[in-house]
């Protein structure tokens, strides 16, 4: 009994003796905070969890490649106490149903990696696919004055992409609703380097007028734009993680869907130039009933239903319209 | 570089010495059977090329030897030659004998080169490889060997200023090495990398041994010749994409972070998976990217085991499962089993560690391997006479 005290006592001492600070001396492993915030967003039955966790984990860990918070490579890891409370904070979000991509502040699109902000919308990988088709549908040569223009650019995936894909494509312009989306469009561009050849306006599409500031410079060769394209009633079934952090205006495209493509139709009569145009990304069930109306419109509008793409699952997803 | 080179030079003039390349065992047996081969190919009208320049060699040949023979004649004890004279003459004949064996060399490569030149199917000597590594019997101490054998060959390459291209290393814990690939692309690839296909086997008390007994593990050695410009045509309709996103209506209905892509390739059902990067369509690259590397592999493998269906495995013909070398450390020393088989003491050489750790050495080894490959299959082609 006595001798059990006394080593007692000797371990306390042996613990003072040390001053390292208390997250060294007890080095926290990685996997066990895993598996119990897992545990945590199963619970409330957050989606893919586990995709959320490993995206976070690498955030707070600085590392490039998911692998290296998988498996083997996470029994390895240590935490120490500031990275396990930012990881508390983090998983805290995610618990609310706040989207990874605004909890890590970042997200790829192509070769980009994009600032993200609460509410702008976060670019999908279908809009990927539109930017390879675009560019290589257009490819300017250096002497070419090709205009764009790009409608509702949210964090600047696509005009960021194609300025940084096509080097010899001078400017675009750059319109949305929201302020906010201006500024992170900005702020990207200038993280990015591409400030210089893209002006943004905040302007809301609501008729077939563009300002004059925008088309001072003529018309354009290219209009290209991912508008709000998910009809009203589809809205409430969506995820929290969309209805409730993103902006509403980047998705809601009114009673079947359409109303901004219709506005972009006829913007797209009048400020395109002869061999110009217009891509869209729209809803799977679009194509048919944008081919029917530019047909109906024909005189009118002088459009033709140039094509239309599936993406890689398979969905027809991008529409070609040209100006005749 | 320039000192690189520099460093060679003494390995090259080396070499120039070794021209003596056939020993002078076959070069007695099978001279007669080269006049027999010579008629034969003069008979054969339509090859000019070929008869020119064995006619041109056998002119020279019988130069020499009559000039031999003259000498022999003029210093037989009948015509009495002073001995100064005498000890020219011989110097003489000295000269002219090595002379002569050298013509027979050169007619000896010249038929063996003939020959290779006739047979279509051949795989050219200058071709890159596909070069494999993989750890068999003996656990880790298997791997451990094949760790050591792949810095050997690393070196080797180096030394012979080859390039290596999609190397890909697997490691089982990150630490024993199951199994190595890479691609080697240089002057002469094939014509080295040949003799060292198949099972080399090792003998010691390993590492992670406690008790002190000697283990025998072995490693297996492939390679494969890159004969065409293989190029393979992946139809999008014979893919199936998987991910996460495929189902509902997708675009700005979803939003996910899951980005794994795997894609099966329908036709040969070969399914491969990318989870790496936090973008889809970047794991999508790499996936193809993955899916193309093994089609491709597969097409070189396969155009090489048709090659091989159509003649007898032989020597330095790529039988991947003949065990074809022992490096025995205890009593520090290799033995080919290849060479072995036709003489005891020349298959055999000691210190291993310079083996391991020069590969001047192993370049003189692969040398060796090279003549006696080539010594054999002259006399199938003389025997056949």
């Amino acid at each position: 009994m006595l001798k059990s005290v006394f080593n007692l006592k000797t371990f306390q001492k042996s613990l003072s003796l040390t001053n390292l600070p208390l997250n060294q001396r007890f080095s926290i492993k990685a996997i066990d905070i895993f598996h119990n915030k897992l545990e945590q967003l199963k619970k409330e039955n957050v989606t893919e969890p586990e995709n959320s966790l490993e995206l976070i984990f690498a955030h707070v860990l600085n590392k490039k490649l998911l692998r290296e918070v998988r498996g083997k490579s996470l029994e390895k890891l240590t935490l120490t106490d500031e990275e396990t409370q930012k990881i508390d904070d983090c998983v805290l979000c995610r618990l609310s149903r706040m989207p990874t991509q605004y909890i890590l502040k970042n997200w790829e699109f192509r070769d980009l990696e994009l600032n993200m902000k609460i509410p702008v919308f976060i670019p999908r990988p279908e809009t990927e696919e539109l930017i390879e088709l675009v560019t290589q549908k257009i490819d300017p040569k250096p002497e070419d004055d090709c205009k764009v223009l790009e409608v509702g650019c949210g964090s600047g995936a696509i005009s960021l992409s194609l300025l940084n894909e096509l080097p010899n494509l001078k400017t675009i312009v750059a319109i949305d609703q929201s302020k906010t989306a201006c500024e992170l469009t900005l702020e990207n561009a200038k993280k990015l380097n591409l400030a210089d050849r893209i002006r943004i306006f905040k302007h809301k599409v609501d008729s077939d007028k563009l300002p004059d500031e925008i088309t001072m410079n003529g018309k354009f060769d290219c209009i290209i734009s991912n508008p709000p394209y998910v009809p009203k009633k589809d809205l409430l079934k969506l995820d929290p993680e969309i209805y409730l952090y993103e902006d509403l205006r980047a998705l809601d495209g009114g009673e079947d869907g359409l109303d901004v493509i219709n506005i972009l139709l006829k913007l797209a009569s009048k400020y395109l130039k002869k061999g110009g145009s217009l891509w869209l990304e729209v809803d799977h069930r679009h194509p048919e009933i944008i081919e029917k109306i530019v047909e109906m419109n024909q005189d009118d509008w002088k459009l033709k239903y140039a094509a239309c793409y599936k993406d890689i699952f398979k969905k027809e997803r991008f529409v070609e319209i040209e100006k005749v | 570089m320039i000192f690189k080179r520099l460093l060679k030079l003494p390995v090259i003039v080396n070499r120039l010495y070794r021209r003596n390349y056939y020993s002078d065992n076959i070069k007695k047996l099978y001279f007669d059977k080269i006049n027999t081969y010579i008629s034969q190919i003069n008979k054969n009208e339509n090859d000019d090329e070929g008869s020119k320049i064995f006619n041109n060699l056998m002119n020279d040949y019988n130069f020499v030897s009559n000039s031999i023979a003259e000498i022999e004649k003029e210093t037989s004890p009948e015509n009495k030659v002073d001995e100064e004279m005498m000890t020219l003459m011989n110097e003489e004949k000295i000269k002219l004998e090595n002379e002569k064996s050298e013509i027979i060399d050169k007619i000896f490569n010249e038929i063996y080169e003939y020959e290779q030149s006739k047979d279509s199917e051949r795989i050219s000597g200058n071709s890159d490889c596909i070069f494999e590594i993989s750890a068999g019997v003996g656990g880790k101490e298997a791997m451990l060997f094949a760790d050591e054998l792949c810095t050997m060959y690393n070196n080797y390459f180096n030394y012979k200023n080859w390039e290596l291209d999609s190397v890909d290393t697997d490691r089982s814990d990150g630490v024993y090495l199951r199994h190595y690939k890479a691609t080697v692309k240089g002057h002469f690839v094939w014509d080295h990398l040949r003799y060292e296909i198949g099972v080399h086997r090792v003998q010691r008390i390993p590492k992670t041994e406690s008790k002190g007994r000697i283990h025998t593990s072995t490693v297996t050695l492939a390679c494969i010749p890159i004969t065409h410009r293989h190029s393979v045509e992946i139809n999008d309709k014979d893919l199936k994409i998987d991910t996460k996103r495929a189902s509902g209506a997708g675009g700005q209905h979803v939003n996910t972070t899951e980005s794994a892509v795997r894609i099966t390739h329908l036709p040969s059902s070969i399914q491969v998976e990318c989870q790496e990067d936090r973008s889809q369509i970047k794991n999508r690259e790499i996936a193809m990217r993955k899916l193309r590397e093994i089609l491709v592999d597969r097409q070189i493998k396969e155009t090489f085991d048709k090659y091989l269906k159509t003649r007898k495995s032989q020597v330095g013909h790529a039988n991947r499962n003949e065990k074809i070398r022992t490096y025995n450390f205890n009593q520090d020393r290799l033995t080919d089993h290849r060479l072995s088989s036709q003489n005891e003491s020349k298959g055999t050489i000691f210190n291993l560690e310079s083996f391991f750790q020069n590969p001047e050495r192993l370049d003189d080894f692969i040398e060796i391997l090279r003549r006696a490959d080539r010594e054999r299959e002259l006399l199938s082609i003389l025997e056949k006479l």
